[in-house]
């Protein structure tokens, strides 16, 4: 029984590897939950070769050891099939390969029972498991820490009620929408780059519907977690900041702490990070894909492509997972404007990953098919199909608002379109693309009652809530840049 | 001769011994090298030229025809990988609605001829002067699987016919379809 245990716990523990290695790397910003469907399927996997080994070979050592082998097969299998392909030597189809690499497994592990005798077989076990154990132990030690302080990140107590509140508790404050729009690119940037100029009819919208546009404001990075940081929090960070400050500083932050300080109810939808620390949360980061790191789909998708999976992905990825994103950010963009029942004065924060990667909806709003979501050349589509979803958002907000109370609405990007290759074989990004259009914005604030004409066209999205904050509560604050 | 069938009856008993094994192998080499013929004929559904002979008039010179931007791109069609070469051809009397788009790729060895099908957006005859939304109809999507084309340069060929598929006018253009062993280029010619 031992050495069935043995036997077993070793092709397991090297399926895990991989999987908790690359996990380990991107644990900051990816949900444990995206951990669970790769171990236990790996986990499947691995028990199913262990089995058939031991069914041919009637040893545990040596079908221990074949499954190890079929194991690294797998995992090598699409990184030979990328090389393969690169080096165009002849025609490489994962209906050939796949057979091929399958018959060589098979009978490398044949060839290694037929050779090495048992009790050398045995040392070779034993070698691997404790390699195996101290991998994936090591790997999950780096995790751990992280885990307990995501955590922690939402467990901070009630903010204080400042004393303004406090003085005129009747007073009536005016609902607040901050939209953000993840990457979405500033109007210069599609007129320039793309010679389109759908964005006209967009901007003579927003200006007929007496929103201020900032034309000429820029975002001071490309980073979202740093912009969203610094303008929830009026104060610009570092980039050598640690991360996971940064994120506490989104979940809990000073603004929030202020609306909720002069009786504000929060509502956060938010977006790539956990749950902020609000009355209501709309988010989950589990559906999303974040900044800096791989996403829930890129996670999965890598962990496909690096496997005999790949051979399968078509199946695997249709268009069931685009429709699933669009339709979690259609809900997103319907729900921000049906909070009725949420108690006003209301502070709503929507951190809407549109139009960023995965690309999954055309300019009409079709889901697009999964092979194209890092192909840069259908931002453009989503890009538009957003403008047209933040439009239909804003007109709904105007006709629900109270004539005697507006709200105030900022429509914002953190930063603009990045171009930015990701780490999936689909990916194809623009040629020619200027880097500064990565700092391209859209700003547009609907501020009823205020002077707008007294705005730069250059605002400091930093100033976004200083603006906001001292005029309609007076809440007398400075930013620190 | 002595020590020669020596050889045979060895080489005879290793093969009786390892019989197993080398069928294994044969019938992975067997299907190795048929894999491609099996997966065209009983797995791939689109992307395939058009069975039968199709007629195919000398060349006329009573239609304009061009190629889009990025003229071939790979697409996922139906849960198949495939490529599009997208283009349009202007019948110079004919109305766009009377007439269907045939593409015909030639090799040295092979003559293929694929369905040129209308575009869900057909943009490409926008900017003419002359643009009537009818000269969308003249615009056509050519889905194609590398798996069906031999490693080589094609040939582009526009085909014209009637509804019946009576051939009506046909031009060799001077772009060509390459096929290295995982790619698909296109290679443009002087459009007239």
């Amino acid at each position: 029984m031992t050495k069935h245990i043995k036997g077993f716990l070793l092709p397991v523990l090297i399926a895990f590897s991989p999987i908790i290695f690359l996990y380990s790397h991107n644990a900051k910003v990816l949900s444990i939950g995206n951990l669970v469907v790769p171990l236990l399927g790996s986990a499947l996997f691995a028990a199913i070769l262990y089995g058939l080994f031991y069914i041919f070979q009637r040893e545990p050592v040596s079908a221990s050891l074949s499954a190890v082998i079929f194991l690294l097969a797998n995992f090598f299998y699409g990184s030979i099939y990328a090389y393969l392909l690169k080096k165009n030597r002849f025609p490489v189809e994962h209906f050939t390969l796949l057979p091929v690499v399958v018959y060589l497994a098979c009978y490398a592990a044949y060839f290694f029972k037929k050779t090495i005798r048992p009790a050398i077989g045995e040392v070779i076990q034993t070698i691997l498991l404790v390699g195996a154990v101290v991998m994936v132990g090591y790997n999950t030690a780096k995790v751990v820490p992280i885990e307990i302080r995501k955590a922690n990140l939402s467990n901070t107590g009630p903010a204080p009620a400042a004393s303004a509140a406090l003085e005129s508790p009747s007073k009536k404050y005016p609902d607040v929408y901050y939209v953000i729009l993840d990457e979405y690119a500033g109007f210069d940037t599609i007129r320039q780059y793309w010679h389109e100029n759908y964005v006209d009819s967009f901007e003579a919208f927003l200006k007929d519907n007496h929103f201020f546009y900032a034309d000429q404001s820029r975002s001071h990075t490309s980073a979202t977690i740093l912009e969203v940081a610094s303008r929830l929090n009026f104060q610009s960070y570092p980039d050598t900041t640690d991360q996971l400050s940064l994120v506490k500083a989104i979940t809990d932050s000073k603004v929030m702490r202020l609306f909720k300080s002069y009786g504000y109810t929060t509502v956060a939808f938010s977006g790539p990070f956990p749950p902020y620390n609000a009355d209501y949360n709309f988010g989950d980061a589990s559906q999303v894909v974040p900044d800096n790191a791989v996403g829930t789909s890129e996670f999965q998708q890598m962990l496909i492509e690096n496997s005999m999976l790949d051979a399968f992905s078509s199946a695997l990825q249709n268009n069931t997972t685009s429709a699933k994103e669009l339709d979690y950010i259609k809900y997103e963009f319907t729900k921000i404007s049906s909070l009725s029942e949420v108690k006003s004065p209301k502070f709503v924060v929507a951190h809407l990953l549109f139009p960023h990667v995965p690309f999954v909806a055309d300019k009409e709003g079709n889901v697009l098919d999964p092979m194209y979501q890092y192909n840069w050349n259908y931002y453009l589509g989503q890009h538009m199909y957003a403008t047209r979803l933040a439009q239909e958002l804003i007109t709904r907000l105007l006709k629900n608002a109270d004539p005697d109370n507006p709200p105030v609405i900022i429509i914002q990007s953190d930063h603009g379109a990045r171009n930015e290759k990701r780490p999936t074989r689909d990916s194809i990004i623009l040629d020619n693309f200027a880097q500064h259009y990565q700092n391209n914005i859209l700003f547009a604030l609907y501020l009823p009652g205020y002077d707008t004409a007294q705005l730069p066209r250059k605002i400091d999205p930093i100033d976004t809530f200083v603006i906001v904050m001292n005029h309609y509560l007076d809440a007398g604050i400075h930013a620190d840049k | 001769m002595t020590s020669l069938s020596k050889v045979g009856s060895l080489a005879l008993h290793w093969a009786k011994g390892k019989a197993l094994h080398l069928i294994l192998f044969c019938l992975l080499v067997l299907y190795v090298f048929n894999a491609n013929a099996l997966y065209t004929t009983f797995f791939l559904k689109n992307g395939k030229p058009v069975s039968g002979k199709i007629q195919r008039p000398t060349q006329t010179k009573d239609f304009q025809y061009g190629f889009a931007p990025t003229p071939v791109e790979e697409v996922r069609y139906g849960g198949e990988d495939l490529y599009a070469l997208r283009g349009y051809a202007l019948h110079n009397t004919l109305p766009s609605t009377k007439y269907l788009i045939k593409i015909v790729l030639r090799s040295d060895n092979a003559e293929l001829v694929f369905t040129g099908d209308p575009p869900a957006v057909p943009n490409l005859l926008l900017s003419r002067p002359d643009y009537n939304k009818s000269m969308d109809e003249a615009e056509f999507r050519m889905l194609f699987s590398k798996n069906v084309l031999k490693v080589g340069k094609y040939q582009i060929g526009i085909l014209l016919t009637d509804k019946q598929g009576r051939a009506l006018s046909y031009q060799w253009t001077a772009s060509s379809i390459e096929r290295t062993p995982n790619t698909i280029r296109f290679l443009p010619g002087n459009q007239p």
